[in-house]
């Protein structure tokens, strides 16, 4: 399998953790400043699959990485601003999942407060890194 | 000591996060080829053009934009090693803005004229 494919394996597998990151901080965001509880809970529940599947694909686009470019880790220019926010982003991005996945709805309103400023972090990073990896591949 | 559920939680994604971040890195050797054998002791490192001229500028631009593929010495890497080129300036700029199709991005939006120029300049101090 040559770097094309993995070009290409890689720019696939991203975008869906990136957008589903997207849709649980909106959804999360949603759901904590509602005030009506059940349809507050509902933006949660949204946002709590949403990042619950976001982490289940992220391995895939962390791996598809790795292969692309040749199982450097860090790197320099592009590559390497790309992979100073990305790596935090994918270990933010599991933590939050697994800490999702124990509390689920049992959350105070602080600890939610708190989660939900960690996941906007990750977005940034995430984006961050989005935005240096396709600068990367387009170049332009 | 009563351990409230949020923190244990908290406790159990932080290890989750470093163990996954730690296996991407261990993954990493999978991908990584082999070392290449050095062909000679006297294998020198990527000498810096002098500040202010055009080829450090095209240094600085190659770092950014090109090592990636290209290796930080030039040697080559995913992308061909540019030591020794023998194309024409105006075939490198032309390769430089347009890409070549499935094989290297295209800058000619990214980098201006003077920056291809630029590159070129350091590319032509790449000898063998």
């Amino acid at each position: 399998m040559n770097q094309v494919f993995w070009a290409r394996m890689h720019g696939g597998a991203t975008h869906f953790p990136i957008a589903l990151i997207v849709v649980s901080v909106v959804f999360d965001g949603a759901g904590y400043f509602c005030r009506n509880e059940a349809r507050g809970r509902e933006f949660r529940s949204v946002g709590f699959y949403s990042i619950l599947i976001a982490a289940a694909a992220s391995p895939a686009a962390v791996l598809s990485g790795i292969a692309l470019s040749n199982g450097v880790l860090l790197g320099t220019g592009m590559l390497a601003l790309h992979h100073y926010f990305i790596w935090p982003a994918f270990g933010l991005l599991i933590g939050l999942a697994v800490w999702r996945l124990v509390v689920r709805e049992r959350a105070s309103r602080l600890a939610g407060g708190f989660y939900l400023t960690l996941a906007c972090l990750t977005l940034v990073a995430m984006m961050t890194a989005g935005y240096w990896g396709g600068e990367m591949v387009i170049g332009n | 000591m009563r351990v409230s559920l949020e923190f244990k939680a908290a406790i159990l994604g932080t290890i989750s996060a470093l163990a996954s971040v730690g296996l991407a890195f261990a993954t990493g050797n999978m991908f990584r080829p082999p070392p290449q054998p050095v062909p000679s002791a006297g294998v020198e490192a990527l000498a810096i053009p002098p500040e202010g001229t055009p080829a450090h500028q095209g240094y600085t631009l190659f770092m950014m934009n090109c090592a990636h593929c290209h290796g930080n010495d030039a040697r080559g890497d995913e992308g061909p090693d540019l030591h020794g080129i023998t194309k024409s300036d105006a075939r490198i700029a032309s390769m430089i803005k347009n890409g070549i199709k499935g094989e290297m991005p295209k800058f000619g939006t990214k980098l201006s004229d003077t920056n291809v120029q630029a590159l070129i300049a350091f590319v032509r101090t790449l000898n063998d």
